[in-house]
């Protein structure tokens, strides 16, 4: 038990040295934020879609998807799911 | 004192072998013909007794067929009687020794009653228990500083901040905290204490109450209908690990008595064994001639 508890106080000291001397690649970083940030259009037409909403008015949203950007109507969408894992590991935890 | 009136712990001090309690099913053979069906009360690696009718006959020598475990082949031995006592409900309690036995079932036996009296498996699947609760702990605690630092994306920007509120990091620790606490007093490294098992399992008690309402918390929410399959995966093993555990510590109060009288009874079976080598050495000491040395535990 000592050395498993040993083991996990040298294995946590080894993870913040790490942190500060081996910065995470900014790009990774904003990967996983994109990620978590995904948003999710489910249209009337039953079709899903996801992507990124980074622009919205009471009549039409901006969704960028990796592919490109399009406008829609809002009046197409069913429902929105802003963030969608990000929420989910919200409700998870 | 009479060894009847005796308690079973201070019998137990004086034995060679360590006798255990046990409800086994086994067939009498008589002249290689089933005769009986009985159960096994009582098991050592030098006998073991049983209750009969005191109108059933039973010869001095005679065969039995015992089965260890539901789905094991049964062991055949050939056993004498040594001792008939009377019970007040008008059967008997016959003490038998073993006569021949093969090596394989022999150690069969002795591996039986040593996962028996060392409780392998009351303190396993605590242990286990306590184990995944760490991990599901740090993984959660993992995804809290994810989504802290990730916590306002709502504005499309990426800064930390805090998305949870900080009594539910508070809850997250005591929750990682309890697991660890079950995780080291229930540590096999340890010596087995009846103190270690009930600290064990009285710290798995709140991680429990916390996955179950988690996994209440899943339901209300229609997590499980989730589109994403890793999701479905997440909660599925959430699920497991909340019956998991669940059974573990209902188990584990059930079995309280048990283990206390095993640990007991253990501990006398030592304290024998040494008082035992403690004569021993000083009868050697005094020059004995070692002949009338006691049977070595086997």
């Amino acid at each position: 038990m000592l050395k498993f508890l040993i083991g996990c106080v040298i294995g946590a000291l080894l993870t913040v040295t790490a942190y500060f001397l081996f910065p995470i690649d900014p790009r990774l970083q904003i990967e996983i934020g994109r990620l978590l940030d995904r948003d999710t259009l489910y249209l009337n037409n039953g079709h899903i879609i996801e992507g990124w909403i980074v622009r919205e008015n009471e009549q039409e949203l901006l969704v960028e998807l990796e592919t490109g950007s399009f406008s829609i109507r809002r009046s197409d969408c069913n429902m929105l799911r802003k963030n969608t894992f990000l929420r989910y590991i919200r409700q998870l935890i | 004192m009479d060894r009847h009136h005796a308690s079973p712990f201070q019998q137990q001090a004086k034995r060679t072998f360590l006798r255990i309690q046990v409800r086994l099913p086994a067939i009498l053979y008589f002249n290689r013909t089933q005769y009986k069906q009985i159960r096994i009360n009582e098991l050592s690696a030098g006998g073991l007794s049983f209750t009969i009718a005191k109108k059933v006959l039973l010869p001095e020598l005679f065969e039995l067929h015992l089965k260890l475990k539901p789905f094991s082949p049964p062991i055949g031995m050939t056993l004498r009687v040594r001792s008939r006592t009377p019970l007040p409900d008008g059967s008997e309690r016959v003490g038998c020794q073993y006569v021949r036995v093969s090596e394989g079932n022999k150690l069969a036996i002795n591996d039986f009653i040593w996962k028996y009296a060392y409780l392998s498996s009351p303190f396993k699947v605590v242990y286990a228990a306590a184990f995944f609760l760490c991990l599901d702990a740090s993984l959660r605690l993992f995804l809290f500083l994810i989504q802290m630092y990730y916590g306002n994306l709502e504005a499309n920007e990426l800064f930390p901040g805090t998305a949870i509120g900080s009594r539910y990091l508070i809850m997250l620790l005591a929750y990682f905290l309890f697991s660890l606490g079950a995780f080291i007093s229930i540590d096999p490294s340890r010596k087995r204490t009846y103190v270690n098992f009930l600290s064990g399992i009285a710290c798995l008690t709140p991680p429990f109450l916390f996955i179950l309402s988690k996994n209440l918390m899943y339901f209300r929410m229609q997590l499980w209908y989730s589109r994403y399959a890793l999701v479905k995966i997440v909660l599925g093993l959430d699920m497991l690990l909340m019956f998991f555990v669940g059974f573990v510590v209902a188990v584990g109060f059930i079995s309280l008595p048990k283990v206390k009288n095993i640990l007991h009874l253990t501990e006398e079976h030592l304290k024998g064994m040494r008082s035992r080598k403690t004569e021993e050495g000083n009868k050697n000491v005094s020059g004995g001639s070692g002949k009338d040395r006691p049977y070595p535990l086997q």
